[in-house]
């Protein structure tokens, strides 16, 4: 790996970390939800070809479109396609809207750092009480760990964005939540 | 004191620009921790639970199926057909426009995915043809947002979801109006070109149609297999042969079907997509899909927050008090969600104010089913009204022209949705018919 001789090492830590979550992001979005057309398909195919099933299908399906979700809801926070109505941010002055910017950043960077801490109450608890979902199987302690793992991807996209708006260097101020002119990011 | 304060928080972050989900999230932590606490493991449990819905995961499936309709070609076949029908028309461009789009609703589920997959390839064709740039951008982001009354459609999918209403009668319910709307908007295609006097386009005969019309057979087949496979085929006895009747799968499969369609027609019938475009395409839609979870389990979790305090019960206390007959209360209703569709766009409307809005029509005597369709259609007129008109965004985009031009062009058109959605309220048989009829 190469590194930019011009970049400070802090320059290089967010590098670092903005790559490193991408590619778990792609990863996961890929694979999952892959995975989740898979068990989908399967779960049709076996009913009305076969007339059978797997009683986890459907719970493995669910929990595999969810976890891709999440893992493009963080993707989301450094492509600047969550929802948001900025139409003060484009009336007032740059240096106004920056500051804005910054404090709204802080604001999904707490809390999204609250809901760990309720995830991991309520992961420890379900740990406790050693409980597993009927269908799969699976400890549930271990599916509910997936939110709070999801919200530490968004946490470290929200401190990204807190440094660029700090340095100034947050100029990709869309989230009117159109990503792009293909409407990808459209939600409606 | 809570309401205050809650309404307060909500505003002052939304007013800071951050994100819907954030705003819905911390107006509620917040004063949850100051003044009316709910258990953290609560949260903790909720914040990941309200996504853990088999109902919700059609809405990733019905946004892949979309993008990859775009990417695989199928889009392009679509608009041959819809030009090679109706495109020596009077305003047969503008026609072919509106047709287009009803063809990509009835797979895409959103709308401005459909302005932005039709558009891309109409607009252009458009001004070729001698159509007038407002013309072009009116009828795109206009009749694109049909996307969302024509099924399959994604705020219905929400909305069905927030509210436990039928997915599948909600899908129903749209498609009478979603044709008025569609034919309406035909009508005006027609009529804004014969007053500009826009040149009518050669006749194809039958051997130039034929082309496009088998290359379109595949993609055709795309809504009519999720039509019949979410409600299945009557039934019939014919020559010993015989068929109970009834649904083949669940919305929630019908996406994935019609997904698992998108890749194989895109890749093995057209071949304008690799596996690897595949991936690239579920990966730069998946964003989207990530942005509507993370609204909606904060705003399911703010609905059970305002439901605790009390909030959606006083609101239909009020409405009860006020002595509306049904048909005012619907009127105010198109008020409150056209000055909320000024400022947000169709998802969020719909998780932050049906929860709020819900029971005082069911109080009031409304279908849920008609009330549905009554918000979708304003979502609609929310789509492209500035300042945040989704739609008008997308048609920005694509034509490179100010949002304001795109408003200016996209403003005779919209008479069209005020219409429908005076229909729509006001006949409540164009939403309920179809779904009494096959459901009894």
């Amino acid at each position: 790996m190469q590194t930019d001789p011009g970049k400070s090492t802090a320059d290089r830590l967010a590098d670092l970390v903005d790559r490193g979550l991408s590619a778990i992001e792609t990863i996961l979005i890929a694979v999952l939800s892959l995975a989740a057309l898979g068990l989908g398909t399967m779960q049709v195919v076996l009913r009305y070809g076969f007339n059978t099933g797997f009683h986890w299908t459907e719970a493995a399906f669910v929990l595999a479109t969810v976890t891709a979700m999440l893992a493009a809801g963080s993707r989301a926070v450094r492509e600047s396609a969550h929802v948001r109505v900025d139409i003060l941010a484009t009336i007032l002055p740059n240096a106004i809207s920056r500051w804005m910017d910054l404090a709204a950043y802080v604001a999904a960077f707490l809390l999204c750092g609250f809901y760990i801490y309720c995830g991991y109450l309520f992961v420890s608890f379900a740990r406790m009480m050693n409980t597993a979902a009927p269908d799969t199987g699976i400890k549930d302690w271990i599916v509910f760990s997936i939110m709070p793992l999801a919200m530490t991807m968004f946490s470290l996209r929200y401190l990204l964005k807190i440094r660029l708006a700090l340095l100034g260097r947050d100029d990709d101020r869309q989230g009117d939540g159109h990503k792009d002119q293909h409407g990808r990011g459209a939600a409606s | 004191m809570t309401e205050l304060t809650l309404i307060a928080l909500f505003f002052l972050l939304i007013a800071l620009g951050a994100p819907v989900a954030v705003s819905l999230g911390g107006a509620l932590v917040v004063t949850s921790l100051a003044l009316d606490p709910i258990p953290l493991a609560v949260i903790g449990q909720k914040i990941f639970s309200n996504l853990n819905h088999y109902t919700l995961m059609a809405v990733p499936f019905f946004f892949f199926a979309s993008a990859l309709m775009e990417s695989g070609g199928l889009v392009r076949r679509l608009i041959d057909f819809a030009n090679s029908l109706v495109g020596h028309w009077t305003g047969g461009l503008g026609v072919t426009t509106v047709l287009s789009c009803v063809f990509f609703a009835a797979i895409s589920g959103s709308s401005p995915a459909t302005v932005a997959g039709v558009g891309r390839i109409m607009y252009p064709a458009l001004l070729k043809d001698g159509y007038s740039s407002r013309y072009a951008l009116g009828a795109l982001v206009t009749a694109g947002s049909i996307g969302i009354l024509i099924p399959p459609s994604i705020p219905m999918i929400i909305y069905g979801f927030v509210t436990e209403t039928s997915v599948t009668r909600l899908f129903l319910a749209g498609i009478i109006p979603g044709l008025i709307y569609g034919g309406g908007m035909m009508a005006m295609a027609w009529l804004l070109a014969r007053k500009a006097g826009v040149p009518r386009r050669p006749r194809m005969d039958w051997g130039q149609r034929r082309t496009p019309i088998v290359a379109a057979l595949p993609a055709l087949s795309l809504p009519l297999m999720i039509l019949i496979g979410i409600y299945g085929l009557p039934s019939f006895d014919l020559f010993g042969i015989s068929h109970d009747g009834g649904a083949i799968f669940t919305p929630t499969e019908a996406a994935v079907m019609a997904m698992l369609l998108a890749i194989c027609i895109g890749m093995f019938v057209y071949r304008e997509i690799s596996p690897a475009g595949v991936l690239r395409t579920i990966i730069d839609t998946a964003p989207a899909v990530g942005m509507i979870f993370f609204i909606t389990t904060n705003a399911l979790l703010f609905a059970f927050f305002i439901t605790k305090i009390g909030i959606p019960a006083r609101i239909t206390e009020t409405i009860v008090e006020m002595g509306l007959e049904p048909w005012q209360f619907l009127l105010l209703i198109n008020l409150v969600f056209l000055i909320i569709g000024f400022f947000l766009e169709g998802v969020p409307t719909v998780l932050m104010f049906v929860p709020v809005l819900f029971p005082a029509a069911l109080e009031m005597g409304i279908d849920p089913i008609h009330f549905g369709i009554i918000v979708i259609v304003n979502i609609e007129l929310g789509l492209v009204t500035p300042p945040v008109g989704l739609n008008l965004f997308v048609g920005a985009g694509v034509s490179n022209r100010p949002v304001l031009e795109v408003f200016r062009g996209a403003l005779p058109w919209m008479v069209v949705t005020v219409i429908v959605l005076m229909l729509v309220t006001f006949l409540p048989q164009l939403s309920l018919y179809l779904p009494n009829l096959v459901f009894g």
